[in-house]
């Protein structure tokens, strides 16, 4: 039995995943990720480096990277002990002006063999600024739906209002149990009340659900 | 309205994408017929399909998981076939025992690959199975007879082949027995005496103090025997007990169980009782989960005054890894039951004392089972003694106390220290290296823990400090990469789980120690996994010193080969004075004393550039440092220590004091060292060193000499290419500095030396001498290295080759002025001798180590002639006239086209060389453009060009005066046995000889292959190939061509050639070679008659052959004859065919009935 194996085995029986964080320079991936932790964000400064986050979430334990926007920073990716399961792509969409860089960014991401199968979720974030980009708009402009070599989707969101967060997240989370954990899968209702004690802190129960109810509309 | 955007393809690798593969595999396998038995047609199918299906299981192995979403589509089905024969079977009639035998195997493959747990719940558990399943798991009840022997099953389930299906069957009644209803309640079984179970009545009445249920009794009874056999049949038959005797109505029986089973194991042979003590063990690790708790307490009492006492030292746990590892388990497994629900309890002690020596077991399961129950015990126990528990096991590191570990006075373990006596429990299973498993398991301990958060303060402290440790250098090998690669995993979970503050004291020892394994380890495992330790921390702990930029030197990928780990990333993250310290001393420490001369070699050249980072004082302290390894009584230590000092060396400026330093520091090396297992790579690292030293200062030290005299001439005693090499370049070197008279006159000397290797490195190294300071020596060195080229001197091929390399370098040594130092007469007598070299064709047990000669002769030709061009013309044409410039031309023209690669390559660098000193303007040189290649980047590019296109580029050559030349090198290529080498040259010879620019050339190619066999017509490694290149030729279609008197004139000489001697000749190969081109001289329908006379006169020398070997070259010979018959015959003199018609089918007809004796060959030989 080797050590990988052995770490295996405990990943699995823990039900861990990996997810990394990406995207361009201040598409508030940070943010997000403190949102969703339930911590202040109201001094963010620009993450140089990166930052590992251990959140639990819907009964699984996911170990978050929070990668700088750098493309120095990309031999992270590649790690000896774990796999990256899922990715999330931030994008700004009050950017217009690096839309179609960020495209290009992702694009370059994807061919990376070492996320092969990993889950893309794309958060449009910053939907709640004047002069948003559309999530269609967004998706036509990233390309997203020539994507074959991942399962993706897009969601809208706002780090700041915490709106469209759980939603995407939760997606995510349930495609990678789907793939790796499908005997251990919890049951959505299940989930939502594991949830609720695992995030701590987190969004107040009450405001998600309103807020998933508007995002839902928006959702695509 | 989510969904809307996601895509619907299938990533193929992270999900069970061979699943519709799978599925009409598996339909094909269910459309089987259970009742009908298989031709063996269709058996051989149906093996293949379940190899088929089972490999795509297997390819899941890694990721079993993945299969959970199929197993619905999986599973049931099999079970239904399954269900359905076995109704059959109960009703006595007819299974296929091979398809349903296929049918077990399947269902198990799928269970050995998800694992038990996860099929069972797919498995049908409607109740009407189990008394099918129990009837038929039973023995029959009808009486045997003699021909229908007692089996201890239904008579089709019971043989060897079963027992997939047996375990299945098992794990299916496992499954059934979780039945919520009372076992009274479901009906008995038809009764059977117990000795039809091979259980006696005393065992009996053991077991069944108290009465069970029938049906109970029944399942109890089948599975008892079913533990003593191996693998899954045993641990099966352990969980359908285990369901049994869990039942609120069964639970009872379990004293008497346990009961018997002391009994059995005390009656029983300890020979053959392992599987019943694994089963057993399966059986106690399973109960504890299951069980009420008051009943933790009878098991606890067997397993500790009955099971483990007995096996104390017997050989059945002391010889068995699992039964050992199952030990652990359901020690562990007790503990963990009975310690959820109570506090602090006696015994506790022992047991976590026995998984501790645990960990230092011999089989790894063992460790791991050993820590994985140690930490999570310890998960479950009050703080105060849980951290007593991890200060306890990390202690373990450091020995015992009677053997500690013994550590140098810089930290590095010498002496691992020993491991509990008598192995875990009692049971042996002791490591067989000194520490290397207890480590490895501590390591593994604490990683548990450290995951589990339970490394606090002084333990974490005390944790990272010895996981930096583990480099220890055996004799020839360090302590496991393992346990290196299980310390990085330890503080990859220290990091993980511990929170920053906790970490801050350590973290600069952390960091700096885990870069320095991840640059300079040797495993690339090791590295990787210190990599990722040290990423973790830098994501999680916001603690190491320039931690953001250190990361992305040594990620994943910069790690990963060595040589760019140590000269590349090593250099990039000690611009951080804080890593570059602790490196250096890592490399000072362990690299530079590594048991792998790569190691070193690589420390050395990382120590050096780690220092030009440095400051003075780091280089004087790592030069002082290294000056001590150099005494050192390990060799491999001082060996480090020259290959450092020597890169340092190469960093000093000349008048440096510290060079002399260096240098008087030569003389402490031990001699025992020299002749030690490191003597080799000591001597050429310290010639290297010698050569980096050199200097006027140096060589004005008095003591310089001394050691230059010590270290050279051991090292000409080296017989190591690599040794005379060094020594070489240390001649040159001192040959810059000052005249070497009295050396030279004794390297000549050493010339005439009885040792090989001394006459080898003196041929050498006096072409590395500048004579510049000492011209009048010359004209005997190169007297005497040309006397080496003499036959009759019989020099060795090595010595030869270094002469060669010698005298092309001294003839282009030049004075200040420019002017060649040697005369012209030498010059001329050095290109004499290299174009005899060009024909060296010596062969010895290595094989054609002529080719050594001959390259080494291009290379020198290419330099010398090349020397020459770049004088004046008038003297350039006096060093090297027209003639023998094409002469040199001709030799290299027809190496270039040989079948070694390495010359052609050499060939090829030697006009190469030509070109680019012009020597077109010297002399005349027909042909220049042919047999370029572009190789910028020296000889080695030559592998990678097309060697077809090389070959093609030189055949305008024969439309030259070097026709014959080229000819004579192309025969031996395109006459290669090697089937692929010869294509190499015949496509482009063929191709051009049919293209448009051939005309005439054939002719002058078939006199050129004449004259060669007429040249050799006893030199086979010649004829043979030209032979075969004829062969090949006229196969090609190339005769058919032009065909004149003029070639059939040639041709019927080289039919004639052929075939001289034909009866005498013993080499197979030649006679054969010699028929084949006979045949096709007959075959081929344009051969001139002349020619085709020729040939059929030369029929009968082969068809009568005296050799009986060459009975086949007969056969082929009487059937290509026909071929030719049918192609000849209105062209042919028909009393002439008639005639060989005749004599042909004789033979045959005489063949077969004499039956190819011996005699009879001989007598038709004589007839004919």
């Amino acid at each position: 039995m080797g050590l990988l194996t052995i770490i295996r085995k405990n990943k699995a029986k823990s039900k861990e995943m990996r997810v990394l964080f990406l995207g361009l320079d201040n598409a508030g991936k940070t943010t997000i990720l403190k949102k969703l932790a339930g911590e202040d964000i109201s001094q963010i400064s620009p993450t140089l480096g990166f930052n590992i986050k251990t959140l639990i979430w819907g009964g699984y334990t996911l170990n978050i990277w929070d990668v700088g926007g750098q493309k120095t920073l990309r031999p992270y990716w590649r790690n000896y002990f774990e796999s990256t399961d899922a990715v999330v792509w931030v994008v700004d969409s009050s950017d217009r002006m690096r839309m179609a860089d960020c495209g290009e960014e992702l694009r370059g991401l994807l061919g990376e063999e070492r996320l092969a199968g990993a889950t893309l979720l794309v958060f449009a974030n910053k939907q709640d600024l004047a002069g948003a980009m559309t999530l269609e708009d967004i998706r036509d402009t990233l390309s997203l739906r020539s994507i074959s070599s991942h399962r993706w989707s897009i969601h809208s969101c706002s780090a700041y209002t915490g709106e469209g967060l759980s939603p995407g997240l939760d997606w995510a989370v349930h495609e990678v149990a789907g793939r790796l954990y499908w005997s251990g899968r919890v049951a959505p209702s299940e989930s939502e009340g594991k949830r609720q004690g695992g995030s701590e802190g987190g969004v107040r129960a009450g405001a998600r659900a309103g807020a998933r109810a508007k995002v839902g509309a928006r959702c695509l | 309205m989510a969904r809307n955007l996601e895509d619907d393809t299938d990533p193929t690798y992270t999900h069970f994408s061979h699943r519709t593969e799978f599925l009409a595999h598996l339909a094909d396998f269910l459309s089987l017929d259970l009742s009908h038995d298989p031709s063996e047609s269709e058996q051989e199918d149906e093996e293949g399909l379940v190899r088929a299906m089972g490999a795509i299981l297997d390819h899941y192995l890694p990721l079993p998981g993945l299969l959970d979403p199929s197993l619905d589509e999986i599973v049931p089905p099999l079970m239904t076939a399954l269900s359905s024969s076995l109704g059959r079977l109960s009703e006595s009639q007819h299974v296929s025992p091979s398809r349903l035998f296929r049918l077990g195997r399947v269902i198990n493959w799928v269970v050995k690959v998800r694992g038990w747990k996860a099929i069972v719940p797919h498995f049908p558990s409607s109740i009407s199975h189990l008394p099918i399943l129990v009837s038929l798991l039973s023995p029959p009840t009808s009486p045997s007879t003699s021909s229908t022997p007692i089996t201890p099953h239904h008579p089709l389930i019971s043989s060897q082949a079963a027992w997939e299906l047996r375990a299945v069957l098992l794990l299916w009644l496992a499954l059934l027995l979780t039945v919520p209803f009372s076992l009274s309640a479901l009906g008995a079984p038809s009764p059977l005496p117990p000795a039809a179970f091979q259980i006696d009545l005393p065992s009996y009445h053991r077991l069944f103090p108290t009465e069970l249920a029938p049906l109970g009794e029944r399942v109890v009874l089948l599975a008892l025997q079913l533990l003593h056999r191996p693998g899954k049949e045993g641990a099966y038959a352990a969980l359908v007990l285990a369901r049994i005797y869990s039942r609120t109505d069964a639970v009872v029986g379990l004293s008497g169980f346990l009961e018997w089973a002391a009994e059995e194991l005390h009656e029983g042979e300890r020979e053959g009782e392992a599987n019943f003590v694994a089963s057993l063990l399966e059986l106690l690790a399973l109960l504890p989960g299951m069980l009420p708790p008051k009943y933790l307490g009878e098991i606890h009492a067997f397993t500790e005054e009955r099971l483990l006492p007995h096996l104390r030292g017997g050989r059945t746990a002391a010889s068995s890894g699992l039964v050992r590892k199952l030990a652990v388990k359901a020690r562990g497994r007790w503990w963990i039951a009975r310690l959820s629900g109570a506090d602090m309890a006696v015994g506790l002690e022992d047991a976590l004392d026995d998984f501790m020596s645990g960990l230092s077991d011999k089989d790894t399961i063992v460790r791991y089972s050993s820590a994985k129950y140690l930490a999570r015990i310890t998960g479950l126990l009050p703080a105060e003694l849980s951290e007593q528990i991890v200060l306890a096991t990390v202690g373990l590191f450091s020995g015992t106390e009677d053997e500690p570990v013994i550590e140098t006075s810089f930290g590095t373990v010498v002496d691992p220290g020993g491991s509990p006596i008598g192995g875990m429990m009692g049971f042996g299973g002791a490591e067989t290296v000194r520490g290397e498993a207890r480590w490895h398991g501590v390591c593994l301990a604490v990683a548990e823990m450290a995951r589990r958060g339970l490394l606090k303060h002084e333990a974490i402290g005390e944790a990272v400090k010895w996981a930096l440790t583990f480099d220890l250098r055996r004799a020839s090998h360090s302590i496991g990469a393992n346990v290196r690669d299980a310390a990085a995993y330890v503080l990859w979970s220290l990091s993980r789980a511990c929170p920053p503050d906790e970490l801050r004291p350590y973290a600069e020892d952390m960091a700096t120690g885990m870069i320095s394994v991840a640059c300079f380890d040797r495993e690339v495992g090791v590295r990787r996994a210190a990599s990722a330790a040290y990423q973790e921390g830098v994501g999680r702990l916001g603690l190491y010193p320039e931690g953001i930029d250190v990361l992305a030197k040594t990620d994943f990928y910069s790690v990963s080969v060595r040589r760019m780990a140590f000269t590349l990333a090593a250099p990039a993250v000690a611009l951080h004075r804080v890593y570059r310290d602790r490196m250096r001393s890592h490399l000072h420490h362990i690299t530079l004393r590594h048991w792998d001369t790569v190691m070193r070699t690589l420390g050395a050249t990382a120590l050096k550039d780690l220092l030009e980072l440095g400051t003075k004082e780091d280089m004087d302290d790592s030069i002082t440092r290294e000056i001590i390894e150099l005494s050192s009584l390990d060799a491999a230590s001082a060996h480090g220590a020259l290959a450092a000092l020597e890169q340092i060396l190469t960093t000093l400026q000349e008048a440096d004091p510290r060079r002399r330093k260096i240098v008087s520091s030569l003389s402490t090396v031990r001699p025992a060292a020299l002749v030690s297992q490191q003597a080799a790579d000591m001597l050429q690292t310290a010639c290297h060193l010698l050569t980096a030293a050199l200097d006027g200062d140096v060589i004005a030290e008095s003591s310089t000499q001394t050691l230059l005299n010590q270290f050279i001439e051991t090292t000409m005693r080296r017989r190591e290419a690599e040794c005379h090499e060094a020594v070489t370049r240390v001649f040159g070197r001192l040959s810059e500095l000052r005249a070497c008279g009295p050396e030279v006159i004794k390297l000549v000397g050493d010339l005439k030396s009885m040792r090989a290797a001394q006459r080898q490195s003196a041929a050498l190294a006096l072409g590395a001498i500048r004579y510049e300071h000492c011209p009048d020596v010359t004209e005997k060195v190169v007297h005497a290295l040309l006397s080496q080229l003499e036959p009759e001197v019989k020099a060795d091929v090595e010595t030869r080759r270094y002469a060669i390399r010698s005298l092309a370098s001294i003839a282009c040594q030049t004075d200040s002025n420019e002017a060649l130092l040697g005369n012209p007469d030498s010059f001329r007598r050095i290109v004499a001798s290299l174009l005899a070299c060009l024909s060296d064709y010596t062969t010895d047990q290595r094989g054609d180590v002529g080719s050594w000669i001959r390259v080494a002769a291009l290379r020198a030709l290419g330099g010398v002639v090349g020397c020459a061009a770049g004088l004046p013309p008038a003297t350039a044409l006096a060093l090297v006239d027209q003639e023998n410039f094409e002469r040199v031309i001709a030799g290299t023209v027809r190496l270039g086209v040989e079948k070694l690669e390495p010359v052609r390559a050499a060939s090829a660098g030697a006009l190469r060389d030509l070109r680019l000193v012009h020597a077109r303007a010297v002399w005349d040189w027909e042909g220049e453009e042919c047999l370029k290649a572009e190789m910028s980047d020296g000889e080695d590019a030559f592998r990678y060009l097309d060697q077809q296109a090389w070959f093609a580029s030189g055949m305008p050559l024969l439309k030259t005066r070097y026709r014959a030349d080229l000819v004579a090198g192309l025969v031996l290529t395109i006459g290669s046995q090697v089937e692929s080498v010869s294509r190499l040259a015949l496509t482009p010879f063929t191709d051009y000889l049919l293209g448009p620019d051939a005309d005439g050339v054939l002719g002058g190619v078939l006199a050129d292959v004449e004259g060669l066999m007429g040249g050799n017509v006893t030199s086979n490694r010649v004829f043979v190939p030209c032979l075969t290149t004829l062969l090949r030729i006229v196969q090609a279609g190339v005769i058919s061509r032009g065909v004149s008197e003029v070639l059939g004139d040639t041709l019927t000489k080289i039919l004639s050639l052929a075939c001289r001697g034909i009866p005498t000749i013993k080499s197979i190969e030649r006679i054969t070679a010699s028929m084949k081109l006979v045949i096709a001289m007959l075959c081929a329908p344009t051969t001139p008659r002349v020619v085709l006379d020729k040939a059929v006169d030369a029929v009968p020398l082969f068809l009568g052959h005296r050799f009986p070997r060459t009975s086949i070259t007969r056969d082929l010979a009487a059937d290509s004859d026909h071929v030719f018959l049918d192609a000849h015959a209105e062209a042919m003199d028909m009393s002439r065919a008639d005639e060989l018609a005749r004599r042909t089918d004789a033979l045959t007809v005489r063949r077969t009935a004499l039956s190819g004796s011996y005699g009879a060959r001989r007598r038709i030989g004589r007839q004919l």
